[in-house]
């Protein structure tokens, strides 16, 4: 009987997860300019992804060995990106494989050139991801744990619910709620018209610093340290317009990592230009 | 009478025919010499080509080197053949077999081997068995060390499976130290060891095929290892396996860095959209503030996980590119390379040294925003290495021999497939070897 009920539950959730795979990509792909009315929220562009890996001082570039040396090359991909998020909660992120326009290009015979993704595209439907070739042809199918976003997703939704039941906020009145955080627990520091931040202790002695423009009225950026206060982790966000209406043009993603074979602590980083970047919501 | 020219005639025909084909039918004693099963397991692959290509050869009785090739050094082995008293042979080698006809040539200029074939041999010796074989039994291996070091870094990364290459490499390059006699036996391929400087070059005709991997990827570890395990030197199934994992993890990550990013978008104005509007409404604001409150945390949260999924997923790729960028460095000399590329602005680095966080993040953001011009792309230095082509064991200057009648480069091949005719460049070396294209000396009739 418990068998049986599990079994007639997935197959009920495989057909709603199915049914609402071909609706969001019925209504996503393909679909730069003309927004779907199934998508409550799409994002589209094209973004070249710049990787570059140093010793985060650069004094310590001397202590690297010549396997550490060798694991440093930059990188750049490009990619094509279509987000669509409907009104349940399902998801479908489209992601297209592209030439950057100035890719980096190293010769024949050279050490530890990077993986070059294998797939023309990917497209991920609530966390089942699809690989296609050039001719479009799936040649991959991935399960990853779709569960850890859709909280995320859901977030957003409501987030924009509540947007969307009140008047915009003026600075002044964005500015006035932050102080109301400020006094219930949420200190926020504001450095000047446009920043402000705020630090978030936890548990474990570890610490977050958030960054938030007031002008756009969202956090672009997170710091994270450790117990010992090293920077661990950081992403930085810029923007133009006011939230949720912005466009991104450029993200900086950093974690650190200690090289394999000399000790010496390096820095990850990941610059994200976007380009065509357009957001619906 | 004239059925009598013609029966003549006929007759003739049928002789002349018939000597032909029986000079055509002539054999070659063929001497198949594949070196220790670590570096050479398929030769027998070889011969199997041959024989079905249909050329015709006897063979030279190898037992028992072919059970036991590392039991005795590569001269005992050179004058144990020698001993067998043949003409007229002619030796092919794979690997360390090679060395033994070049040693049972150098040990005896009549040893009976008339021509000499060398198929991706260590005729100036190898530079990697420095890595795999250190100079004393008691002392681990440079690659040994290395490996450790990334068996550690894949127990931080976790759900790093990396397809148990890192396990199958370690297996792999255990097995050339696995006991005194064996680590004895390979240190005979260093560059230095004395078998290599005295060997000299053979007083025989010989033919050089040189391997070359040719991968501009340079994951020739990755396909290597596959080949060692690999019935016929398939060398896909790590790669596949592990491109497969990680390009899930990155995709999953990166995914799941664009979710996190739309949530910064909506997240705080939502939830500070609903303190404005609750104004007024005591209970309402309350809830509203613990609601905003809860959406910064869950959001820093959810950061902190994405951060770790990305760089464990980078760990993870970390692992198999230090692996495999490490063994061309042992396997090829390697020459710097200083280049300029152009990037992206980057934010200010000296910003970290504020001993304030908030101001480190201020700083960050200023930078971000205001430092770079967004489509302006700075001169970025960096510095590479180039290696010189090799087939995963030896480099190209390690396989060539000076003098040889003939030299045949085998691209996209690495050591273990150039024991396999079904690898295109090899099987055209051979027949064109055994067809008389470098001379008579090479000849194997059909």
């Amino acid at each position: 009987m418990y068998g049986y009920s599990i079994s007639s539950k997935g197959v009920g959730n495989g057909i709603g997860h199915l049914f609402a795979l071909v609706l969001l990509l019925s209504a996503c792909r393909d679909n730069v300019t003309n927004p779907s009315t199934q998508c409550r929220v799409q994002m589209t562009y094209d973004a070249e992804v710049t990787t570059l890996i140093r010793p985060e001082k650069s004094s310590d570039a001397a202590l690297l060995s010549d396997l550490d040396r060798a694991l440093t090359l930059p990188k750049r991909e490009g990619e094509r990106v279509q987000l669509c998020i409907d009104a349940e909660g399902n998801y479908t992120i489209s992601t297209e494989y592209i030439t950057p326009e100035n890719p980096i290009e190293y010769p024949a015979y050279t050490v530890g050139v990077w993986l070059k993704p294998r797939y023309k595209r990917s497209v991920n439907v609530n966390g089942e991801i699809t690989y296609y070739n050039e001719a479009n042809e799936v040649v991959e199918v991935g399960y990853t744990d779709g569960d850890s976003h859709s909280g995320l997703v859901i977030g957003i939704l409501n987030s924009l619910n509540e947007l969307s039941k009140s008047a915009a906020l003026t600075d002044r009145e964005f500015a006035s709620a932050l102080d109301t955080l400020s006094a219930h627990g949420l200190p926020i520091t504001h450095h000047d018209d446009k920043i402000a931040t705020s630090r978030i202790s936890h548990a474990d002695g570890s610490f977050s610093v958030i960054v938030i423009d007031k002008k756009a009225r969202m956090q672009v950026g997170q710091l994270d340290y450790d117990a010992n206060g090293a920077l661990s982790t950081f992403y930085l966000l810029e923007v133009e317009g006011v939230a949720p209406k912005v466009l991104f043009k450029r993200w900086h993603r950093v974690f650190f990592f200690n090289a394999v074979d000399s000790n010496v602590r390096m820095k990850h980083e990941t610059i994200t230009k976007f380009k065509h970047f357009s957001l619906t919501i | 009478m004239r059925s009598i020219t013609l029966l003549s005639a006929f007759t003739m025909a049928v002789i002349v025919l018939t000597g032909t084909l029986a000079q055509g039918q002539v054999s070659r004693e063929v001497l198949w010499l594949e070196g220790p099963g670590l570096t050479s397991l398929s030769w027998i692959r070889a011969e199997e080509a041959a024989k079905r290509r249909g050329y015709k050869y006897f063979r030279f009785d190898s037992n028992p080197y072919d059970w036991n090739t590392t039991s005795q050094s590569i001269p005992e082995w050179a004058e144990y053949f020698n001993s067998k008293g043949r003409t007229d042979v002619l030796g092919i080698g794979h690997d360390a077999g090679g060395l033994i006809l070049r040693k049972m040539n150098a040990l005896s200029p009549n040893s009976g081997l008339s021509a000499m074939i060398l198929d991706g041999v260590p005729n100036q010796g190898s530079r990697l068995m420095r890595s795999l074989v250190p100079n004393a039994p008691d002392l681990p291996s440079e690659a040994q060390v290395l490996i450790n070091k990334l068996l550690d870094l894949k127990t931080q990364a976790q759900g790093c499976n990396g397809c148990r290459m890192l396990e199958a490499v370690q297996r792999w390059i255990n097995s050339f130290i696995a006991s005194e006699r064996t680590r004895t036996y390979y240190s005979q391929m260093w560059p230095t060891s004395p078998l290599i400087q005295d060997l000299g070059l053979p007083t025989i005709p010989y033919a050089v095929i040189w391997g070359n991997e040719d991968e501009s990827d340079g994951l020739i570890l990755t396909r290597l290892v596959a080949s060692w395990g690999s019935v016929y030197g398939q060398d896909t199934e790590y790669l596949d396996c592990y491109r497969r994992e990680i390009a899930q993890r990155v995709r999953d990550a990166s995914d799941h860095a664009l979710v996190a990013l739309m949530q910064g978008v909506a997240g705080l104005a939502g939830s500070l959209a609903k303190i404005s509007t609750s104004k007024g409404d005591v209970g309402k604001i309350g809830e509203a503030i613990s609601g905003a409150i809860s959406t910064v945390a869950n959001g820093i949260r959810a950061r902190q996980t994405l951060d770790k999924e990305l760089r464990e997923a980078f760990e993870c790729e970390l692992i198999h590119q230090a692996l495999n960028a490490q063994w061309n460095l042992a396997v090829s000399p390697y020459s710097l390379v200083q280049d300029t590329i152009f990037i992206p602005c980057i934010p200010c680095d000296n910003c970290a040294d504020d001993p304030d966080p908030q101001v480190v993040g201020y700083c960050f953001s200023v930078c971000t925003a205001y430092g770079c011009q967004p489509l302006e792309l700075l001169a970025y230095p960096v510095e590479y290495y180039t290696f010189e082509p090799h087939d995963g064991l030896l480099t190209r200057s390690e396989q060539l021999l000076q003098g040889a009648a003939k030299t045949y480069e085998a691209r996209k091949v690495n050591h273990f497939q150039e024991q396999f005719w079904e690898y295109t460049p090899i099987g055209n070396a051979f027949q064109d070897l055994f067809n008389g294209g470098a001379g008579a000396a090479f000849v194997v009739p059909k």
